[in-house]
């Protein structure tokens, strides 16, 4: 298992089976007109750091093995079945298959099985990793809660993870698209305060293992200072630190912009404001899907449909241009379909010029509540529980506040900018927004 | 009814032999989880999902309490054996020194029990036809509400089996069915949308559709629609603090996440219930009138009679009159945390290790008002009416009404949390519809500005929650309506 061969052996037995089904000696009801699948097989090795404890109950370390997928069917009938695949269907065909026909379903706007296209190569396979021993792991948590507790750290949370596996995508016209997956990730969270991790597809170098480690230790530090400064409730800048800011684009962004809310009319945005490509945030921000960064999560050669990846603007100088869309939804729309990807805001400007430039105004590094917000409306109203106060480019203690707004203006004004530092995908956004100080 | 991992009774000798070999104890997991999920979109059938999951976990002790884990996705005597070899080689390389122990796992008692599900479906034998065309008059009806309306019309089917055997020859199998039907509502009128949602949960799809759920769905789905088509006109409240009254579903997320989590005593190092990681029984947390009780409910959202390391799930008082009683702990927690085991563990699959979770919670305060009206019968307006007969608000007062939870979040360290609700209003002689907005604050100051309530306790609210990455169902509630009063360190919205 967990090689080429297995892969090989796994998918030509399922493919055998369901071009059986496509035979005319197959059952009526059970004949299939074409189908495609997307199966995943790894192996994941972990450990985790529970309030100081290195491995115990909650942190054991794990080793998880499994093959996951997900299959499309189209009967000879026309009717449609989504479901999930796992490791059974190799053993168990038959029923799986009368199971599958159950859950079928007429869908006139969902289009046939996709012929094979060009695709690009990405590299999402790093060989260290499956040298990796689990000591590895130990050593790393052991390593980093030293310096933790050397930089007086109380309560350090977190773990660690490595991964090694493989994905393929296979359909009835001939796509066969086979790649090797590796993955690492680590984060530490200290004295229920603040957090940061690493996650990409290769080794940390051990820069960023620093960068995670340090930041973790010096932010902690600052967080524990309180203000110095008086700051009033009011309108004022508010810089969101780029793990915030992340979380953001994700609820007012990617969800606004995925096709079937879109389509179905739960999304801000409408067709039609896709087709006019109506501007809706300011001039100076684009955000692409950028699913070709080699050795990143969200990267792939195509997508599950069998769509080729690439970089594509789906807001370009503050203008909608698609939604996020797979083969249906862009049957539904009248548009092309797109590639899937993590959306990203091209690197630009400094996160330290914008630390630099608030002369009064508070930096924000986590809050509670945003993912029940409403997406639809781009308004929020959350707690900034951990936040910094910045008087003239400096930060000057905690405080705790409600920061409120619409990202769709806020996003939309000349007040807005943004700025990375050199570890994060994305940037930090200075925007300005409603603050309500928590007294003492 | 017949239970899938019946046929696996060989597992138990084979935990019970491997983890000799080893010189470990193990416990282990089975789960078989299927569930289809339908959507209905604009009057048509948008998708149809199936999903299964199926494997096996292995957590091991080793005698000094060294903790190892393993699994994979299969369901197979041999792959036990292996498993458990390959945690307790695990839970060996755990640093001597830096590795945590705990051997709180050999003093649990032998339990066998079979709980199967009291249904009487074959979720793979269900014809879903009916339920499709049942869910298109759903959602048709709903779009009928409103000519802005967007509508999204989905039912849930779940059905899982879990079966724990561990060294000490435990034997618990049991089974929960879950279904649930959820309209999503936005509005949008002149650019400006907003989002709603209104739903019913059982155990049995074709229940959910009979005419009475469809009635009771039907007005929750008009209350939604409302408010949605109010939001897209309504103007914001001013950030601040104001006397509240919120409706039980809210009232459940307030239970759950402003106190529930922090109850959850495997993080008794941290939680604000705790202190030098002991529970903080005895001490006053909340208002003489309140009580919060968590525990399983037969056919709940967030049932789940046992724990996943194969203990008895408990009904258990948190809080009685306002003081703290009680937690929610596992075999791990329970001792280290000065409070009993409750069987509260819970683990969204095979492949995770399982913590304390709740599953239904629910907020009750004494000598309630009552109403003898349903919850779906009372409109905003007259709401002001019925509070001031309860005397529970003056004639001048202001006050507002929070309507319908959309999740929230806690951080049981500090207290901190915050919560969504999709409506407000300002209950004067009518009831002005205000900006959804979120309701943040501190965890005991929430709790002890509780002043009453009216209407009995309802418990079906129902939710998803998520700790530690791992998401499982839940469920709760609390008498119809809570009132609690104007407070520093409670904060309706964040706008100037």
């Amino acid at each position: 298992m967990m090689n080429r061969a297995y892969s090989d052996q796994f998918c030509n037995k399922l493919d055998q089976s369901l071009n059986d089904q496509m035979s005319a000696k197959a059952p009526d009801n059970l004949r299939i007109a074409g189908w495609r699948y997307f199966v995943s097989e790894q192996e994941v090795t972990s450990i985790g750091l529970h309030e100081n404890k290195v491995g115990g109950p909650y942190a054991a370390p794990s080793i998880n093995k499994k093959l996951t997928g997900h299959i499309h069917i189209i009967w000879h009938d026309g009717s449609h079945t989504h479901a999930s695949l796992d490791r059974s269907i190799d053993t168990d065909f038959d029923q799986w298959l009368v199971l599958f026909r159950q859950a079928s379903f007429v869908d006139p706007d969902q289009p046939g099985i996709l012929a094979p296209r060009e695709y690009p190569r990405v590299n999402l396979w790093d060989g260290n990793i499956a040298r990796l021993p689990v000591e590895k792991h130990f050593e790393l948590i052991e390593g980093s809660t030293q310096r933790l507790k050397d930089d007086g750290i109380g309560t350090i949370d977190g773990g660690t993870n490595s991964s090694i596996g493989w994905q393929r995508i296979r359909n009835s016209a001939g796509l066969d698209i086979y790649y090797p997956v590796s993955g690492c990730s680590f984060g530490f969270y200290a004295d229920n305060t603040f957090g940061k991790s690493y996650g990409k597809r290769r080794l940390a170098t051990d820069s960023e293992k620093n960068h995670v480690i340090s930041t973790v230790g010096k932010m902690t530090a600052r967080l524990k200072e309180p203000s110095t400064v008086s700051l009033p409730s009011g309108k004022m800048p508010i810089l969101l630190m780029p793990d915030v800011t992340a979380l953001f684009l994700s609820q007012y962004i990617q969800n606004n912009l995925a096709g079937g809310a879109v389509v179905e009319g739960h999304s801000a945005f409408t067709c039609d404001d896709f087709r006019a490509k109506r501007q809706i945030l300011s001039k100076s921000l684009s955000v692409y899907i950028e699913p070709l960064r080699n050795h990143e999560y969200g990267s792939a050669p195509c997508t599950v449909e069998g769509i080729p990846s690439k970089r594509l603007a789906v807001i370009k100088d503050g203008c909608l241009q698609t939604p996020l869309l797979n083969r249906k939804y862009a049957n539904k729309a009248n548009m092309e379909p797109t590639p899937a990807g993590p959306l990203l805001i091209p690197r630009q400007g400094k996160l330290e010029d914008l630390v630099e430039g608030i002369d009064r105004g508070i930096m924000v590094l986590s809050v509670l509540g945003l993912h029940a917000q409403d997406t639809a409306s781009g308004s929020y109203s959350v707690t900034a529980d951990q936040a910094l106060v910045i008087e003239r480019g400096q930060l000057k203690g905690k405080i705790k506040a409600t920061i409120a707004g619409n990202l769709f203006a806020q996003l939309s004004s000349p007040d807005f900018a943004f700025g990375f530092d050199e570890f994060s995908d994305h940037p930090g956004l200075r925007i300005m927004a409603d603050v309500t100080v928590e007294k003492h | 009814m017949n239970m899938h991992l019946e046929q696996y009774d060989s597992i138990k000798e084979i935990t019970m032999k491997a983890s000799v070999a080893s010189d470990v104890y193990a416990i282990t997991r089975l789960q078989d989880a299927t569930s289809i999920r339908i959507n209905v979109v604009d009057g048509k059938v948008d998708g149809i999902h199936r999903n299964s999951k199926r494997g096996t976990g292995v957590q091991v002790f080793t005698k000094d309490g060294l903790s190892g884990f393993s699994s994979a996705d299969r369901i197979d005597p041999g792959e036990v054996e292996r498993l458990i070899g390959s945690a307790a080689e695990l839970a060996k390389k755990s640093p001597v020194a830096g590795g945590h122990t705990n051997t709180e796992v050999f003093n649990l008692q032998k339990h066998e029990v079979r709980r199967p599900a009291q249904i009487d479906y074959n979720l793979n034998k269900l014809d879903l036809r009916t339920l499709e065309n049942a869910l298109i008059e759903i959602n048709n009806e709903t779009r009928a509400l409103g000519s802005e309306l967007s509508v999204s019309t989905g039912l849930f089917i779940g059905y899982e089996e879990w079966r724990i055997f561990r060294s000490d020859g435990t034997d618990v199998h049991f089974a929960i069915p879950r279904c649930i039907i959820r309209n999503g509502i936005s509005a949008r009128t002149e650019g400006r949308a907003s989002s709603t949602m209104a739903n019913i949960s059982g155990v049995d799809p074709r229940v959910l559709i009979s005419d009475e759920y469809r009635q009771l769905l039907r007005r929750r789905s008009e209350t939604a629609a409302n408010i949605a088509m109010n939001l897209t006109k309504a103007t914001p409240i001013k950030a601040g603090h104001y006397k509240l009254v919120i409706d039980y579903s809210l009232a459940m997320v307030l239970a759950h996440e402003a106190f529930g989590h922090a109850a959850e005593v495997d993080r008794a190092e941290s939680t604000i219930l705790a202190k030098n990681g002991k529970f903080r029984t005895g001490e006053v947390v909340a208002a003489p009138i309140v009580s919060i009780v968590d525990g399983p409910i037969l056919g709940d959202n967030g049932d789940q009679p046992f724990s996943v390391n194969g203990v008895p799930r408990d009904t258990v008082t948190i809080v009685e009159n306002g003081v703290l009683k009680d937690g929610l702990a596992d075999v791990f927690s329970a001792r280290e945390a000065g409070v009993r085991n409750t069987g509260a563990a819970r683990a969204q699959s095979y492949e995770h290790l399982p913590i304390p979770r709740m599953s239904n919670i629910r907020l009750t305060v004494n000598n309630a008002y009552p109403i003898n009206q349903d919850f779906e019968d009372i409109t905003p307006s007259q709401l002001r009416t019925l509070l001031e007969e309860a005397g529970l608000l003056k004639e001048d007062e202001q006050i507002l009404y929070l309507s319908g939870a959309m999740g929230g979040q806690v951080n049981p360290a500090t207290g901190d949390f915050v919560f969504t609700c999709s409506g407000v209003y300002e209950l004067r002689e009518e009831a002005i519809p205000r900006q959804a907005t979120s309701f943040s604050g501190q965890i005991l100051s929430a709790l002890k500005a509780i002043s009453g309530g009216l209407g009995s306790v309802n418990s079906n609210a129902a939710g998803t929650c998520g700790k530690s990455g791992q998401m499982v169902s839940c469920g709760g509630g609390s008498n119809l309506f809570i009132v609690i009063e104007k407070d520093q360190k409670i904060t309706i919205g964040g706008g100037q």
